[in-house]
């Protein structure tokens, strides 16, 4: 009698890593989507400037984002003559984690708006996303159907 | 009397009644922000979120999740003065439980540190603090 053992661990790991990635980048775009709705929108430029950068699933939007701000600035410039002037971050946030995303906001008042100032209190876009309870209950459900089939 | 402001109050408690944080800036703690007026250094506590988690972390029903945050606010060339500060604030939250005109608050763990510089009117504020996690339920 001949017995052969064949491993699909590689096979079955893979799949697994593939479907926990998938319900990943599915919380950060439905927290960005939430975080776009909520945005105070001033000029629009906020709600414009967010990004997901997750490398595992081949998602970096950072700079198409950095374009979505530069023409939401330039329209209300346009519409405002006081002007407007919108700030860059200066350090740009990347995922480089295995299983992570960031999800992140490439204008520096995004800080201001999310914790507040000396003249203004926070208005929290990334913790009331990051919190919903709809994504973070469907984030849970999903990631437990893969490791429990 | 709600989680929320259960939760705000029982913070708000714990800062005011630390001797070190008076010290530093007597009964200067505010919620969301500081009057227009105010003169000298000051903590800010703030809600960020809420969210009802069901059955909570210690198996309480209809507990809710509270994200709070916490921030010293200084105008001093650096960030050495808020950083004495809000370590006597994350001293006297982090871990800590408690009870709060009926709301009980089972657990206060710091999920993240903030640091920031506004400059306005020429003015430097320095934004020092962290977002803790509070898990509390109506008694």
């Amino acid at each position: 009698m001949r017995i052969q053992y064949k491993s699909n661990l590689k096979e079955i790991t893979g799949q697994i890593e593939g479907k926990v990635n998938s319900i990943i980048l599915e919380a950060a775009l439905s927290i960005r989507q939430e975080m776009e709705t909520v945005s105070p929108v001033l000029s629009g430029a906020l709600a414009s400037s967010f990004y997901i950068s997750m490398p595992a699933a081949d998602m970096d939007d950072y700079d198409d984002a950095k374009e979505r701000v530069r023409v939401a600035a330039s329209d209300y410039a346009i519409s405002n003559k006081n002007g407007y002037n919108v700030r860059l971050v200066a350090h740009r946030r990347k995922a480089k984690r295995k299983y992570e995303a960031v999800v992140g906001s490439v204008v520096e008042h995004a800080t201001y708006v999310e914790f507040g100032t000396s003249r203004m209190a926070a208005r929290p876009n990334f913790a009331a996303a990051f919190t919903n309870p709809a994504t973070t209950d469907r984030f849970f459900s999903s990631l437990a159907g893969v490791l429990n089939p | 009397m709600t989680e929320s402001s259960g939760v705000m109050a029982w913070a708000y408690g714990l800062l005011t009644g630390d001797t070190d944080i008076a010290g530093l800036i007597s009964a200067r703690v505010y919620d969301s922000l500081a009057p227009q007026d105010t003169i000298g250094d000051y903590l800010i506590l703030s809600q960020q979120s809420y969210a009802e988690s069901g059955t909570g972390i210690t198996g309480a029903i209809g507990s809710g999740h509270i994200m709070l945050l916490v921030k010293a606010v200084t105008q001093s060339a650096g960030y050495a003065t808020a950083e004495t500060l809000y370590e006597n604030a994350h001293r006297v939250l982090q871990g800590q439980q408690g009870l709060s005109n009926g709301v009980t608050i089972h657990s206060c763990i710091r999920e993240s540190v903030l640091r920031y510089v506004e400059i306005r009117d020429g003015k430097r504020y320095n934004h020092l603090g962290g977002i803790y996690s509070v898990y509390a339920s109506l008694q």
